[in-house]
């Protein structure tokens, strides 16, 4: 039998790695979205610059309602979706380019490959201008996620669904 | 930023080329780092004491103490004995009679979100004072605690230098020397007692019982794993130790690659404490009590217990139990949901699963690997026979093994010599 020493001898590392990230529990996450288009964002953010609406900031998924009638724009407040920890999203709905209040929006979590999902209802907070506050958001697997964003108004009730790997 | 590539060749020295070992992935090498080193425990907002010396050594007294049991004879070390990982070796739990559990270890319990199998509470102070009044567990009381600790002078002078002054216990015309609400038996002499009482008083008895279990939850918080082979592996990757890298043998790395790969481990027993705190219906099979309800029953224990996390004795006011548990589903799980436990130190905790059901790592291992027994078919997909080798079964076993730590200091396996900080 080999003696530790004799097996880190003859243990050949060959590591190399162009980069490597910081680890640790908290890092666990999904990019949301591409770190590219996230640094295409920074740039855009000098102050001298106006804000980028949603609609056309890279830094939020865009999703067009099954109906057709909305285009919902959300990230992760943090700016990338943590595995099992708790977090919010920033959401914002449109219909054409103008932001829609007032909407009912539920916020379902599933994964597909094991036949259960979020263990949450997630709160919804209407911040009034077309953008609503997600809290209580816990994606506790890793795993291929589908988040529904369920949108009622009045008695008409529309879904924008994305799909990603956390 | 994400590793561009990392290869490992593990070669026996002098090994021939057909020897040459594992070779990971950058994805696996991600994944490893991932789940080590453990963090500190995450803080514990509703407990102003979880990081007071002074209530852990108290708490430590208590935890070891069988004076906290109706017949003297049982402590929280009975069911948790630091000589047994913090469990008790058994399948089923005894403590003043049988239990229909399996106990728990206790290693990394402050990483929890939830506690017990079925999650029938949501701090760890609160767990504490579940086993105190189960009248199968330590069959004592919350006034007989107190009256414990106020007759005691060590207990005393440590109460008071922890949390001030207890309830005028002396007093037993008001304060009963036994006592608490029993009202599924409103005849049982603790709940007569207790019904004497004045709200007021009983508020008090409350607010005094829930710092027990802040004091021993202090002390609890203490019993986190230390390094593993695997995590000496790990830093290896890190830093590019080779000395370290060699911590995991090959047949415990493939065990790695099983436990992320094919084996579907890590989708449960994720994240650095190897536990993603959750509750899942695994199929396994009913063992000697029966069908058990899992975390259906414990959800709806939790939410009408008064020592949960949004009641009056959360020391954060209950903000953080608010979404807690006000955001929960009431139906998120399917019939025989349970906890996924830690792996951390596993190989020292057998028997297995909620009814010690499995009594080595081997017949876990060989229970995923075939469903041979299973439940009923639940909700959880994911569990399904995998087709294991039966040197895949072995590489397993020996990769959970690699998650083992060389132990606790002496000083936190044993009662204190006080129960309170010499000054």
């Amino acid at each position: 039998m080999n003696t530790v020493s004799e097996r880190a001898s003859g243990l050949v590392l060959v590591a190399l790695l162009a980069s490597c990230r910081s680890q640790g529990a908290a890092s666990a996450s999904a990019p949301v979205p591409p770190a590219g288009a996230v640094a295409e964002h920074s740039a855009a953010s000098e102050p001298a610059e106006r804000a980028l609406s949603p609609l056309e900031d890279p830094t939020f998924q865009h999703l067009n309602s099954v109906g057709g009638r909305y285009v919902v724009c959300w990230r992760a407040e943090s700016g990338t979706l943590p595995r099992n920890q708790d977090c919010a999203l920033e959401v914002w709905v449109f219909e054409g380019t103008e932001p829609v209040p007032g909407l009912a929006i539920s916020v379902r979590g599933w994964m597909p490959e094991h036949g259960h999902g979020m263990l949450r209802v997630p709160r919804t907070v209407d911040q009034g201008d077309g953008s609503y506050r997600v809290e209580g958001v816990l994606l506790h697997m890793r795993g291929r996620w589908q988040l529904a964003f369920d949108l009622l108004r009045e008695s008409q009730a529309d879904v924008a669904q994305c799909e990603f790997e956390l | 930023m994400t590793f561009a590539a990392l290869v490992v060749l593990a070669l026996a020295a002098g090994g021939r080329p057909q020897d040459a070992g594992v070779v990971l992935t950058p994805e696996e090498i991600e994944t490893a780092l991932e789940l080590s080193p453990l963090p500190p425990p995450p803080d514990d907002p509703t407990n102003a004491v979880a990081s007071n010396p002074a209530a852990a050594r108290l708490g430590q007294a208590l935890f070891f103490d069988e004076r906290l049991s109706g017949p003297g004879t049982v402590s929280c070390a009975t069911c948790h004995d630091p000589a047994k990982s913090w469990t008790d070796g058994r399948s089923l739990a005894r403590g003043v009679a049988n239990l229909p559990r399996h106990s728990m270890t206790l290693w990394n319990v402050a990483y929890n979100r939830w506690f017990f199998w079925d999650g029938r509470k949501d701090t760890l102070w609160s767990q504490a004072l579940g086993p105190l009044e189960d009248e199968r567990e330590h069959a004592t009381s919350r006034l007989a605690i107190l009256h414990l600790v106020a007759d005691d002078p060590g207990y005393r002078r440590a109460w008071t230098e922890v949390f001030g002054e207890l309830p005028p216990l002396e007093d037993t015309q008001r304060f009963p020397r036994e006592g608490r609400p029993v009202p599924a038996e409103p005849e049982h002499p603790h709940n007569v007692a207790w019904s004497s009482m004045s709200a007021d008083d009983q508020a008090a008895v409350d607010r005094a019982f829930a710092n027990v279990g802040k004091a021993i939850a202090a002390f609890e918080r203490r019993l986190v794993s230390g390094r593993s082979p695997f995590d000496r592996f790990v830093e290896g990757l890190r830093t590019q130790d080779a000395e370290a890298v060699v911590a995991l043998d090959e047949s415990a790395l493939r065990g790695f690659q099983l436990f992320i790969g094919k084996g579907r481990c890590v989708f449960c027993h994720d994240g650095p404490n190897f536990t993603d705190l959750e509750f899942h219906d695994n199929r396994i099979p009913v063992g000697e009590e029966g069908a058990d309800p899992g975390r259906k029953l414990g959800l709806r224990r939790l939410l009408a217990d008064p020592f949960n996390s949004r009641g009056a004795f959360a020391d954060d006011g209950g903000r953080s139990g608010r979404d807690k548990l006000g955001l929960l589903m009431d139906d998120s799980h399917g019939g025989k949901s349970f906890k996924t436990p830690t792996l951390r130190n596993v190989a020292r905790t057998a028997p297995y699963m909620h009814e010690g059901q499995f009594a080595t790592l081997a017949d876990v291992v060989h229970f995923y690997d075939t469903l041979e027994h299973a439940s009923p078919e639940g909700n959880e997909r994911l569990v399904a026979p995998i087709g294991l080798s039966e040197q895949e079964r072995a590489d397993l076993v020996a990769f959970l093994e690699s998650l083992t730590d060389e132990g606790l200091p002496p000083e936190l396996m044993a009662p204190p010599p006080t129960p309170y900080l010499e000054k």
